[in-house]
């Protein structure tokens, strides 16, 4: 009988418990890869916001949560449109350009979107204005707005996060809203019972940005019937104005509203990838222990159950390194399985799950698959080898004498 | 039935407006369809007046409170200014709302409106007789805030006949000006340092009144100063200044504390 042959009848004598092991292995495995995959994702699409997001500091309800920034807009709770007029007003050196932000959910062609209104510059720059002359007396070279002046061009919204003008039956189009409803530039789109002439199809960012309309904000304040209320109000404030305490002073503006930095709220994001890293790092710890004590004691039931057939291999000329190889193979084998299924099953979770519970698209990582391999295996090896070895050394005359 | 109590309280106040200042009636004549505002500031504009423009949106305690203020404070300003009482609500104002992006502003507020076309100063919800004065601001103050809210930059020159390298300035800031690239959206304002009537706004601008030389500063929208040259300057370093405040800390700016 070939070796081989053994090791696989060996796996399939003791169904129920070999069962029991395999999806302690399995379970485990597949756990780890879904948060590991989850969490990279979530990972990449931080930095990515980061990079593509514009403003640096945001003004949102007190009751808001910190834990996704760029769907901080998405939120049910609203604060009044007079606090950009305020922030326009107090005349705050390093506060470069207001955006607020008031997004609701629509449908179209049976596909959910979000309905984003925004204020284009020149409407809340005017109310700079309000506060008097004082405006030419600040420090030189904050808070000036160059870069975009007499520009046309609304793409800048999706880099700038703000655009010179938009009249009220314009629209934005995030790139894939313009993908999935055939829309470019100058087609027409009715929203809320409102006509509105696509302006410019946005280029793609990779962020949710991309299923949004853009429209101007006291339109969808209209279509919406939310009155004169706003979700967010980003802010791109200067850097240094920042360092010197501007959160404080816009709190200071602003008291019935959360000003929060965009490095606080990705700080909150963060926190929640650890936090999902720490849980992978302990459901390691217990498939090692879980996983371990449950195929040794498999082994060891094994081995003490099938002493006599042991007992006779080796009288029939077997070594204790056969033996001992048939049992690692069998752990090889049992552990191999493992890994493969658990990063298969858990890739699978993570695909179906990520979009969900996290908001980002998730894809299979390969190396994700080596390391539940090496993982499984390992583990199972390490745990069969004490009852392997006891089995290798077992007397063949001894266990005899029990029959 | 709320769209009628705000355009009720608009008569009483558009009434009660011309009742107690000196107002232009802008609607005799007028369409019914025609805003009041737009005709009350081509009027102002005519008489190089002000226009001070009360918007409100709905009619309650305070808003009759701040209008009795408002129209005591007109009163007193009448050879000075024009009063308009604007309710946001009503169809026939939306340009004028729209313009000067009242909507959604605290209410009531009241905004002052320069001959120049320029809001120079609006009061939101609280305000006094005393606070109304200090909208009135100096002629190159209403000019350039005029400039900047069509959201164009300007080239300050301050010098007069007194002050010294006057040509190599002004050489620069006409080249500049030539510049296909800014010089659409520049505007070119003199100011005399020795104005009394400008030596707040030279005050603002940080620049000495004294000055012996000719003094050029740099101003982008919404009102900040970019650069301040003193002396001789060149189209290169106007240039080069608003390239630094292009990718520096101005609208690029991509920190992220």
């Amino acid at each position: 009988m070939r070796l081989r042959t053994i090791v696989l009848r060996e796996i399939f004598e003791r169904k129920s418990q070999l069962f029991t092991s395999f999806l302690a292995i399995l379970l485990g495995i597949t756990v780890i890869v879904s948060i590991k995959n989850i969490t990279h994702y979530s990972e990449g699409a931080v930095a990515q916001e980061m990079d593509s997001l514009g403003a640096n500091v945001m003004v949102l309800p007190k009751t808001a949560t910190l834990q996704d920034y760029y769907n901080a807009d998405l939120q049910s709770e609203t604060i009044p449109e007079e606090y950009v007029t305020q922030l326009a007003m107090a005349n705050l050196a390093g506060l470069d350009n207001i955006s607020p932000k008031l997004s609701a959910p629509i449908q179209l062609q049976g596909k959910n979107y979000t309905l984003t209104g925004i204020l284009p510059k020149n409407e809340f720059q005017a109310k700079a204005a309000w506060s008097g002359a004082g405006v030419f007396s600040r420090p030189i070279g904050c808070g000036a707005s160059v870069g975009m002046m007499g520009s046309d061009d609304k793409k800048t919204l999706s880099r700038k996060k703000i655009i010179e003008t938009l009249k009220d039956n314009e629209v934005l189009v995030g790139a894939n809203v313009a993908a999935n409803l055939k829309l470019k530039d100058a087609d027409t789109l009715e929203l809320l019972g409102k006509k509105f002439t696509v302006t410019a199809v946005l280029p793609e960012t990779g962020t949710v940005d991309d299923a949004r309309i853009f429209a101007h904000l006291h339109t969808v304040q209209d279509l919406t019937q939310k009155g004169p209320v706003v979700n967010a109000i980003e802010i791109i404030g200067c850097c240094q104005e920042i360092s010197a305490g501007l959160v404080g002073k816009l709190n200071a503006v602003l008291p019935e509203a959360k000003v929060v930095t965009v490095a606080q709220i990705v700080k909150s994001q963060q926190n929640v990838n650890r936090m999902m890293s720490n849980l992978s790092l302990m459901f390691l710890v217990i498939i090692v222990f879980v996983g371990g004590a449950s195929i040794a004691n498999y082994m060891y039931a094994n081995v003490f159950e099938r002493r006599r057939e042991i007992g006779t291999l080796m009288a029939l000329g077997a070594d204790s390194r056969l033996v001992l190889k048939v049992f690692l193979l069998k752990a090889l084998l049992l552990g191999g399985a493992g890994g493969v299924g658990g990063y298969v099953l858990g890739s699978i979770f993570a695909f179906v799950l990520g979009p969900q519970l996290a908001g980002i698209r998730v894809w299979p990582m390969w190396e994700l698959a080596i390391a539940s391999i090496v993982i499984s295996v390992g583990l199972t090896l390490v745990a069969s080898f004490f009852p392997a070895r006891s089995a290798a050394r077992l007397d063949p005359c001894a266990t005899f004498q029990e029959v | 039935m709320r769209l009628a109590m705000k355009l009720s309280l608009a008569v009483v106040l558009g009434l009660g407006m011309t009742m107690n200042v000196k107002a232009a009636s802008p609607t005799e004549g007028a369409s019914p369809n025609a805003s009041r505002a737009v005709a009350a500031l081509e009027a102002a504009a005519k008489q190089n007046k002000y226009l001070f423009v009360f918007f409100f949106d709905k009619q309650d305690a305070h808003t009759n409170a701040m209008q009795e203020v408002f129209q005591t404070a007109m009163a007193k300003m009448a050879d000075r200014a024009d009063a308009i009482a604007i309710s946001v609500a009503d169809p026939a104002e939306k340009p004028i709302v729209d313009k000067f992006g009242a909507r959604g502003a605290p209410m009531p507020v009241v905004l002052a409106i320069a001959p120049t076309g320029a809001a120079t100063h609006a009061f939101p919800k609280q305000f006094d007789e005393v606070q109304l004065q200090q909208a009135f601001v100096s002629p190159c103050t209403a000019k350039c805030m005029k400039v900047i809210q069509d959201q164009h930059m300007i080239l300050i020159c301050v010098q007069n006949s007194k002050t010294q390298l006057n040509q190599e300035a002004t050489q620069g800031v006409k080249a500049f000006k030539a510049d296909s690239r800014y010089g659409q959206a520049t505007e070119v304002v003199m100011l005399d340092p020795a104005d009394k009537a400008e030596q707040h706004f030279l005050t603002d601008l940080q620049v000495d009144p004294q000055t012996t030389t000719a003094v050029t500063v740099l101003v982008t929208p919404p009102g900040a100063p970019v650069a301040r040259f003193t002396g001789a300057v060149t189209e290169e370093q106007i240039t080069a200044k608003i390239k630094e405040a292009e990718s520096g800390c101005g609208s690029n700016c991509s920190c992220h504390h």
